[in-house]
């Protein structure tokens, strides 16, 4: 009975252990799924079974997918199997999370609509280490950030989102434990670690410095400069602009995601203004940066595309012209000496954000206007003493370019004021250079014939009619000029005038016949009309130089004639012998005859022409830019030609002339009288 | 007779251990702490290797901080002789020892293909687990390889995944085998001696073990970080059963890992999941 007793309790002890023995045989096969898939163990019907009471992320099978749960995969990635302590430490893609607005395409969710480990892994897809997989068992290649923006797609649009998908230059250096793409390209996972206790790498706080330095380490040259808007703004008391404390020098500017334009930028802009709406947002009456407000009036900053690339100023061919085409926002000045405090200095024109320096040479200017480059080797070099000393005079200092152009002011090309020939005046009347003009001078303001390319102040001379001060002279020698006296080759004549007076017969075209004449007096610094006429700086009115001899003659006309027609004179060989006319009969010009132009028969004062009336002086029937009155005549004369009564400068033939109005039948006698010697002793 | 005393031994085993007790809990900022050792002095140090640290806990509960340049993400910990420490750092890949004043004497760097997980000084050398490895190392203070033990697998003396090792009667080491659920035996002449429990999810199995402690006594403690339980082995060659408390409810944690007895029989337990570190009266 006893052993009766003790085999039933046997039975009933040993039973379990017989059955667990036999499962434990099985068991082997169930592990091998079963060391995941735990729901599908027969023992979990077992009172003994220690399955933990887990809300199952998800449902498999009509079964609680304990599987799935954030604590089986910390089963094996608690350091033990795997070691994903940091990640299962963090607070970024945390199991559990609520996906909240976040739109999910293509990959599951908890029971509750919640991110769980599954949601992006699981065991039976892309195995560790395959390219592009750069977690385990992603349930799709994160190649090209494809996985992030299965849920982050708005953060990737382009315009407003930091890029992706593009390469590194060279020296970029992505932040540590950051990753790039199979083809090295920028990728989500560039700066947000998928998991791990932040969602932006190397970022402390809302100060982006070490990640953004990583890769824009030269635009850190920003840091200090009046546009580190967290330091001035903190540094001034902040009266201006947005509270940016703790934040890193980019975040006045830049978002990283959703921001506007396509520069990240923080507020919204006037997409119609083009890239100098970021810069305008700002400079404006109400921008923060308003004590430079931008009022352009100066260069162009608009509507016009580069024909051609300036490498040194890193645009390419197309680009529009902007503010960002001379300035760099990021670096105050080209030079890295500059020491900076973030204490809104004023800007001088080797700083203030020029991408090169105005300096002596004007390279900022010279990269686009390169054929003004010349002027910093000229009389025009702000090199020069007299430039040096009125800087140092006024307490002001420009560089080669600014010091005549404002580029963010009035244009020197105004329809209402002549900036221009103030500008030039500015220096010329003696005041800071030798004075070159003040004493008669070729006439301003005068109306410009409309066809005739040259420029002027509404259509009025003016300085830069006739001069480029950019280019001194095809005598522009490599070394820099000081004092040049300039020629007709030169002095900063806007087209060529030597040896042919180009430049001179653009608007005196009808003096064109004195080349060639005996008054074409050209050599080798002068040419026909010089020898005669200044420009500037004339002793006399008309621009007539003062080289005549005033003891000989009595009129203005005699001095210039006999200048050269007398004893020792140029022309001594064409002395007349007779000249004269009674001056005590005055004669009507012909504009006042109502009977032709001034030019047909012009009388004078005995100083200068005579409008209403005059008497009859040389210039009266000479023209002496003129061989001969007939047009057509092959009559450019040969040097010391012998004249005749068809040429000898002769203005007009004698029916022109107003001699038989008071001379009747003996106009010829009286002719011969006057102006024939030989003549005049027969009578 | 004979048969009467082993059905009792069974009865014996198959009842649940009851009157298990949580005396301590330090709760502390520690992020998901792994191993735990007690000092020669008493004091408990955890390892807090997501924060870079080990925390030095005294028997109120208060602790301290040690860290070093070196120490990146510490995992395993164990006393050395003479009351230092023993660190195995996974990510420095290097194994540090500690004096008793717990300064930095040396540090051992091992091969980058090692995954040192946890370690044990076996008279002057050192069992170092390499966890990916699926093998135990044999090391010397200077960190020359003596002997390695144990491959990939699941027979015999091999490994799938093991997590920790310490030390059982003496010149008996204790390996916990993760994946294969099970508690390896060696001497320490690197013999096997079979194993204690098997996979399963069940009362007496193991789903993830992760730390094992023996007592003087002989009882053998392991943690399952899944099942959130410590199961009991009142000999190497017992089933085991859950540690539960006074009403038989089996004791609850979140994901326990490393075990480890002081010398007044108490069960320090590294509560990973809650990063605590829990005292366990156990009958």
């Amino acid at each position: 009975m006893m052993n009766r007793r003790l085999l039933i309790l046997a039975i009933i002890l040993i039973l379990p252990t017989l059955i667990l023995g036999q499962r434990t045989r099985n068991r082997n096969d169930e592990k091998e799924c079963g060391i995941c898939h735990v729901q599908w163990s027969p023992d979990l019907t077992s009172k003994s079974a220690l399955l933990p009471k887990l809300e199952a992320s998800t449902v498999i099978d009509g079964r609680p997918g304990v599987v799935s749960h954030e604590q089986m995969c910390l089963s094996c990635h608690d350091g033990y199997v795997l070691d994903s302590r940091e990640v299962f430490s963090s607070s970024n893609h945390k199991a559990g999370m609520d996906k909240g607005h976040i739109k999910i395409q293509g990959l599951p969710l908890g029971t509750k609509g919640q991110i769980y480990c599954g949601t992006c892994h699981t065991p039976h897809a892309l195995k560790p280490n395959k390219p592009g997989g750069l977690a385990p068992f992603l349930r799709k290649e994160a190649v090209n950030s494809s996985l992030c923006l299965d849920c982050h797609s708005s953060n990737a649009k382009d315009h407003g989102n930091h890029p992706i998908k593009i390469k590194l230059s060279p020296g970029q250096q992505i932040p540590e434990g950051g990753s790039v793409g199979s083809d090295g390209t920028i990728q989500c996972l560039t700066c947000h670690p998928m998991h791990g206790d932040r969602p932006v790498l190397a970022v402390k706080g809302e100060d982006r410095r070490d990640l953004c330095i990583s890769c824009h380490e030269s635009y850190f040259q920003i840091e200090l400069t009046d546009h580190d808007l967290p330091s001035t703004l903190n540094k001034s008391g902040n009266t201006l602009g947005p509270n940016l404390k703790g934040q890193d020098v980019c975040a006045s500017c830049h978002k990283s995601h959703n921001g506007f334009g396509d520069v990240m930028w923080p507020q919204s802009i006037d997409t119609k203004a083009g890239k100098n709406a970021y810069c305008i947002g700002c400079h404006s009456n109400e921008g923060s940066g308003r004590m430079k407000g931008f009022s352009h009036t100066g260069h162009p900053v608009k509507d016009n595309k580069f024909k051609k690339g300036i490498p040194q100023l890193g645009i390419k061919v197309g680009d529009d012209l902007s503010c960002v085409s001379c300035h760099d926002p990021h670096q105050w000045a080209k030079t890295k000496k500059h020491v900076l405090t973030a204490a809104n200095e004023e800007g001088t024109e080797y700083t203030s954000f020029l991408k090169l320096p105005d300096d002596a040479q004007g390279q900022l200017c010279t990269a686009c206007h390169a054929d003004q480059s010349s002027i910093a080797k000229s009389d025009h070099s702000v090199s020069r003493q007299g430039f040096q000393e009125y800087f140092k005079a006024t307490g002001t200092f420009d560089g080669q370019c600014s010091v005549c152009h404002d580029t963010h002011g009035a244009s020197l090309i105004s329809k209402t004021t002549d900036l221009t020939r103030g500008l030039c005046e500015s220096c010329h009347t003696g005041m800071h250079a030798q004075s070159t003009v003040g004493g008669f001078d070729h006439p301003m303001d005068v109306v410009l014939d409309p066809t005739i390319n040259l420029p002027t102040l509404a259509g009025k001379i003016t300085c830069v009619t006739c001069h480029d001060p950019h280019k001194w002279g095809k005598s522009q020698t490599a070394s820099l000029t000081e004092n040049l006296e300039g020629n007709d080759l030169n002095s900063f004549l806007r087209g060529s005038n030597w040896p042919k007076p180009e430049l001179c017969l653009t608007c005196h075209s009808e003096q064109s016949e004195i080349l060639g004449s005996d008054h074409d007096l050209a050599d080798e610094t002068h040419n026909a009309c010089s020898f005669c006429h200044a420009a500037h700086n004339a002793a006399k009115p008309y621009g007539l130089v003062s080289a005549w001899d005033e003891n000989t003659g009595s009129t203005m006309s005699e001095h210039i004639c006999f200048s050269c027609h007398q004893t020792g004179g140029a022309a001594e060989k064409k002395i007349p012998e007779a000249w004269t006319h009674p001056q005590e009969y005055g004669t009507i010009t012909h504009p006042v005859r109502g009977t032709g132009s001034w030019k047909d028969f012009p009388l004078f004062d005995v100083d200068k022409p005579a409008d209403v009336v005059g008497f009859i002086d040389c210039f009266t029937c000479h023209d002496p830019h003129r061989w001969s009155f007939k047009k057509d005549a092959s009559v450019v004369a040969g040097k010391d030609e012998e004249g005749g009564y068809m040429t000898s400068f002769l203005r007009n033939p004698s029916q022109k002339t107003l001699c038989t109005d008071c001379h009747g039948a003996n106009t010829l006698w009286k002719f011969n009288y006057y102006h024939d010697p030989v003549k005049r002793k027969r009578y | 007779m004979k048969i009467f005393r082993q059905t009792l031994l069974l009865i014996l085993f198959l009842i649940p251990t009851f009157g298990a007790e949580i005396v301590h809990r330090f709760p502390s900022d520690m992020t998901l702490p792994t191993d735990v050792a007690v000092l020669e002095d008493g004091r408990i140090c955890v390892a807090d290797g997501v924060n870079q640290r080990i925390l030095v806990f005294g028997s109120s509960g208060q602790s301290t901080i040690l860290t070093f340049p070196e120490l990146k993400r510490p995992l395993g910990l164990a006393a050395d002789h003479g009351g230092g420490l023993l660190v195995t750092d996974t990510k420095a890949k290097t194994v540090f020892i500690l004096d008793k004043y717990l300064k930095l004497q040396v540090a051992i760097p091992l091969a980058e293909e090692i995954d040192p997980t946890d370690i044990l000084a076996v008279e002057d050398l050192l069992w170092v687990v390499d966890n990916e490895g699926h093998r135990v190392l044999v090391i010397s203070r200077t960190g020359k390889i003596k002997e390695t033990l144990g491959k990939k697998g699941s027979a015999g003396p091999t490994f799938s995944y093991p997590s920790t090792i310490s030390a059982g009667k003496p010149g008996q080491v204790f390996v916990c085998d993760v994946l294969n659920g099970r508690i390896q035996l060696f001497n320490d002449d690197l013999s096997y001696q079979g194993q204690i429990a098997d996979w399963g999810i069940i009362n007496g199995l193991l789903f993830r073990p992760k730390g094992v402690a023996s007592r003087p006594d002989g009882k053998i403690v392991v943690s399952d970080s899944f099942t959130g339980t410590l199961q009991l082995f009142l000999s190497q060659s017992s089933p085991g059963n859950v540690l539960s408390d006074t009403k038989g409810n089996p004791l609850r944690f979140q994901n326990p890992t490393g075990v480890v007895w002081d010398k007044s029989g108490l069960l320090w337990v590294v509560e990973s999941g809650s990063g605590s570190l829990i005292g366990v009266k156990v009958p």
